[in-house]
This record gives C-alpha cells, sequence and structure tokens, in this order.
C-alpha cells in the first residue's frame, strides 16, 4: 500500500469517526454507566467461552498423549520381545583416555598440569554404533571441547561441563547439543558465567539449546555465541586466517593447544598461523571490556588505532562493543558510525538486525529526531518481526509516535506491510487471539 | 443510528451504516477499544481503566483496528467515492 493512499484511508476514517461521533447525542452519566457495564459483562463472557476452548483442547491433548504412550509401550514391548539386543548396561561402553590428566570419582577428569586444566580426554576407536558414550571433566576454568571427523574429542579446561559423544555425531556441551555432520569445530560451555561457544571450521552443525527457541544451523567460518542469562544469541562470521592451522578437508583436528605444556599457553601469543585462543578472545576484547564497565578505555583504543582504521577493521563484537561504549558515554556520532559499519560490513549478520535496533535507540538519544528512530524500528521489524527486540521496537515505535504527537491517523507506519499487513506482526503468537463477539 | 440533534441527510446515513458494519467486522476488543477512544473521546487510560487491559494493550489494540479499518475502508470504493464527493478528502 502506498503512503499515500494509507493518509488517504486514514482520513477517510478519521472523517467516518467524526462523523459518527457527531451524529449521536452525547451519553447522560447514567446511560454511560450502563454501557461501561454491558461492555465489560461482554468481555467476561469472553473468558469463559476461552476457557471452554481451552478445556477442549486440554481433553484433546489428553487423549492424544495417551494413544503415543500407549504406541510407544507397545513398539518397546515388540521389540525386546524380538530382538536380542542386550541391555544397556550390556553394551559396549565408549572408552577415553586421558592425556595429561586422570579421572575421578564421578567419571570427571582433573587436569594434572599446574593450573589443572591440560587434561585431555580421547575417545577410543571401534565405538559400537548403538553404544553411547558419556563423560564429564572437571577443571578450574572455561570448558573447550573439539570434536572432527575422526571422532576424536578433547577437552580442555572444563569447569564440570559434560560432554556426551555417541556415534551418531552427537555432542552434549552443558546445556546444549550439537549434532556433528561431519565437520571440524571447536565448542565452549562456561558454568560460571553460563556462555556457550561454538567456531565451527568444516562442516556444517546444527545446535539446540534452552535459548535458540530450536535448532541453530551453522556453516563453515560461523561462530555461535550464547549467553543465557542475557538471553543473547550471536552467529559472526569468522576470519578465515583464523583456520589456517589445519590443512583444509584434513580428517583430523590438529593438536589444540590443551596438548602443549601449560607454560606454552600462558604465553599471550600463539605460534604463527595458529589461531591460540588469546588470538581469538582478541577478537571479542572489546566485548569482555564492556562487561568490565571499561567504557572509557574501549574508546581510549579506538581513537589511539584511529577512529576511521578502527570502523574498516574491527571485528563484529568490536564494532558492537565500540558502538555501546560510545552510546554509554553520550558520543552518539561515533556509536552512530560503528553501528552503520557494522551494517555495512557484516550485512548479512544477525548483529547486522540487532545494529538496526540500536541505531534506533541511537537517534533517540541524538538530536536528529524521532522520525529517524522510528524508521531504524521499522527496519528491524522488518526484517526481524520475532527478533530478540521486536516488542520492544513495536513498544518503543508506540511511545514515539505518542511523543511526536501521533495519533491514530497521524504517521503511516510501513511496518503493516509485514507479515499479513498486521502492524503487531512481531507479537503473533506471543498474545491470545482476541475471540469474536458472540 | 442516533441522528442526534441534526437531520443527516441519506448519503450520511448510508455512509455511517457502512462505517457501523466495518466496526463490527472488529475483533470484539478491539471495536470496543476503538469505541471508546474514538467515539466516545475517552482517553487511552480511561479506555485501559474501563476495560481493565493496560495502557500498551489498548494502544496495539487501537493501532490494530485502526490499521485493519483502514484497509476496509480502501477497499471499499463506495465508501472512498462519498466521502471524496462530500469534500472529505480533499
Amino acid at each position: 500500500m502506498t503512503t499515500t493512499g494509507e493518509s488517504r484511508g486514514r482520513r477517510a476514517l478519521a472523517a467516518l469517526a467524526g462523523m459518527a461521533r457527531g451524529s449521536a447525542r452525547p451519553p447522560t452519566p447514567g446511560q454511560l454507566a450502563s454501557g461501561l457495564a454491558a461492555v465489560r459483562s461482554r468481555l467476561n463472557a469472553v473468558p469463559g467461552q476461552r476457557s471452554a476452548w481451552r478445556s477442549s483442547i486440554l481433553r484433546w491433548s489428553l487423549v492424544g498423549s495417551l494413544a503415543a504412550t500407549a504406541a510407544l509401550v507397545a513398539v518397546g514391548v515388540v521389540r525386546s520381545g524380538r530382538s536380542r539386543v542386550p541391555a544397556t548396561s550390556e553394551l559396549p561402553a565408549l572408552t577415553y583416555r586421558v592425556e595429561g590428566g586422570s579421572l575421578v570419582d564421578g567419571g570427571y577428569s582433573a587436569g594434572d598440569g599446574p593450573r589443572g586444566d591440560q587434561g585431555v580426554l580421547r575417545r577410543g576407536d571401534g565405538v559400537h554404533p548403538e553404544a553411547r558414550g558419556r563423560a564429564a571433566a572437571c577443571g578450574r576454568s572455561t570448558p573447550r571441547a573439539r570434536a572432527s571427523p575422526s571422532s576424536t574429542a578433547r577437552l580442555r579446561s572444563w569447569s564440570r561441563p559434560r560432554l556426551r559423544v555417541s556415534a551418531a555425531g552427537k555432542v552434549d556441551v552443558g546445556p546444549f547439543l550439537v549434532t556433528v555432520k561431519g565437520t571440524v569445530f571447536t565448542v565452549s560451555w562456561d558454568a560460571a558465567t553460563e556462555t556457550f561457544e561454538l567456531n565451527l571450521r568444516h562442516g556444517r552443525v546444527t545446535v539446540s539449546g534452552p535459548v535458540t527457541g530450536g535448532e541453530i544451523a551453522l556453516r563453515a567460518g560461523q561462530r555461535l555465541l550464547v549467553d543465557v542469562p542475557q538471553g543473547e544469541t550471536v552467529i559472526s562470521e569468522q576470519r578465515s586466517e583464523e583456520w589456517l592451522d589445519a590443512p583444509a578437508g584434513s580428517a583430523r583436528a590438529p593438536e589444540p593447544p590443551a596438548e602443549r605444556p601449560s607454560a606454552a599457553s600462558d604465553k599471550p601469543s600463539a605460534p604463527a598461523g595458529r589461531p591460540g585462543p588469546d588470538r581469538l578472545n582478541n577478537d571479542r576484547r572489546w566485548s569482555v571490556a564492556l562487561a568490565a564497565g571499561h567504557l572509557d578505555r574501549i574508546l581510549a583504543e579506538a581513537e589511539h588505532a584511529g577512529l576511521k582504521a578502527t570502523l574498516d577493521r574491527a571485528s563484529s563484537d568490536d564494532l558492537l562493543a565500540l558502538a555501546d561504549a560510545a552510546r554509554y558515554r553520550r558520543r552518539m556520532d561515533l556509536a552512530r558510525d560503528a553501528l552503520l559499519a557494522e551494517r555495512r560490513r557484516f550485512p548479512d549478520s544477525p548483529r547486522s538486525l540487532d545494529a538496526a535496533f540500536r541505531l534506533g535507540r541511537v537517534e533517540e538519544a541524538s538530536d536528529r529526531g524521532l522520525a529517524r528512530a522510528i524508521e531504524w524500528y521499522d527496519e528491524y521489524l522488518t526484517r526481524a518481526p520475532t527478533g530478540t527486540y521486536a516488542s520492544e521496537a513495536l513498544g518503543r515505535n508506540d511511545d514515539l509516535d505518542e511523543q511526536a504527537g501521533g495519533d491514530i491517523f497521524g504517521r503511516a507506519r510501513s511496518r503493516r506491510s509485514i507479515s499479513g499487513g498486521s502492524p503487531v506482526a512481531p507479537m503473533r503468537g506471543r498474545r491470545g487471539a482476541f475471540v469474536r463477539a458472540p | 443510528v442516533d441522528l442526534g440533534g441534526e437531520l443527516m441527510d441519506m448519503e450520511s446515513r448510508d455512509l455511517l451504516r457502512r462505517f457501523y458494519a466495518l466496526l463490527d467486522r472488529l475483533a470484539t476488543r478491539h471495536r470496543l477499544v476503538f469505541a471508546l477512544r474514538h467515539l466516545e473521546s475517552m482517553t487511552v487510560e480511561e479506555v485501559a481503566a474501563h476495560m481493565g487491559l493496560s495502557i500498551s494493550t489498548v494502544k496495539r489494540a487501537l493501532e490494530r483496528a485502526t490499521s485493519k479499518l483502514t484497509i476496509w475502508i480502501e477497499a471499499d470504493p463506495g465508501l472512498a467515492g462519498f466521502l471524496d464527493d462530500k469534500g472529505v478528502l480533499r
């Protein structure tokens, strides 16, 4: 719909409402009270319908559950009667050997290194296809695991994560399940901060977990970061040079830094061509600084390196951290530039969408007026109608409308084009459906 | 339709009849919110208080009702034509 057509429609609606308002005598207080009572009684009748509808759903759900349970039981009886599959306890257990560490009570492994984080857990060969292995290890810092098509799993720096490897190629780490599909990746779960990180080098994986709302498919070169307490899920592109340490298509992952002596891992830089943890973390150094509240340090480092160079070369993480630091320090121009750089350099990344929402916040706080903020919120809602910030963007748009003095006949909303023409499409599914009048 | 103090011409009556028909197509809550806000001239806060809803819910309902009515009015050439003839849209 065009803006002209929409504003014409809204003018028509205004005229009709005005005509309807003028055509009726103003109600007396008694009439108004009785009318409102009728409204309330009508609204109260709606929940009754809803509860009946819910009861019906509940009944059918119960029937369905019982049927499914019966089917499962029947299948289990048939299989147990016909097959000679040994009980789970009789299955050959997966074998692991611990390098640089030892097993302790409860199936956990502890590193023998000075920091206690050098233990390496290696899955044995010749795993029975039906076998399920489970291992867990404990250490002192961030857990990290590496899996490769050779079904080798190594752990280092674990802090009570759980790694579960099956022949089907699935890895449980913390509350996350990674389905391996001929791939090489590193995965970590920090129980202390409840953050999950997966760096994918070859192939593709899917990840399911407590905040992803389903499976997330990743392809080679992508990094997934999940901050469970914050409810943030971020997929970013890896720089290709981070993975130059191993030949492409190699069937076996290179030796991880965990297998080196602990003194080596304490060094600030990894060997040339190998992306040591410090190098990986380097891309997120400002994210860490931002979390620690070092806003001025981020801004000082960016200025020291040159703002233009920073905007052209900084990682996606760092650009967003820089934008946040600038925004918190009320340097809106720099925040805007960083967010625009994020959108320009990483247009297909989910963070580009986050940047659109944050640009709305920046414009709201700057002197450029509210119109630009509304445009950015609309842009976010258009591209991510069910995104993390969708409801917030919608709410802020309403507030801005009100601040701008807009009423129902005000601004033509581009949001209407979203998902079936509903301006509140982002909220669809999160609210109960309104019940039509009886 | 209560014509109030002044006699309305036939075209206006027909316009209102069609407008009320459109209102009837709205969901109950949307229709009530719209009517209280724009026909009874209540504030958003008053509508929220009378209907036992939050202000943001009322705003969303208003927006949705307005959008639907606008779309329906635009799709009704008779309505838009009447209003155009009467100079409302100029």
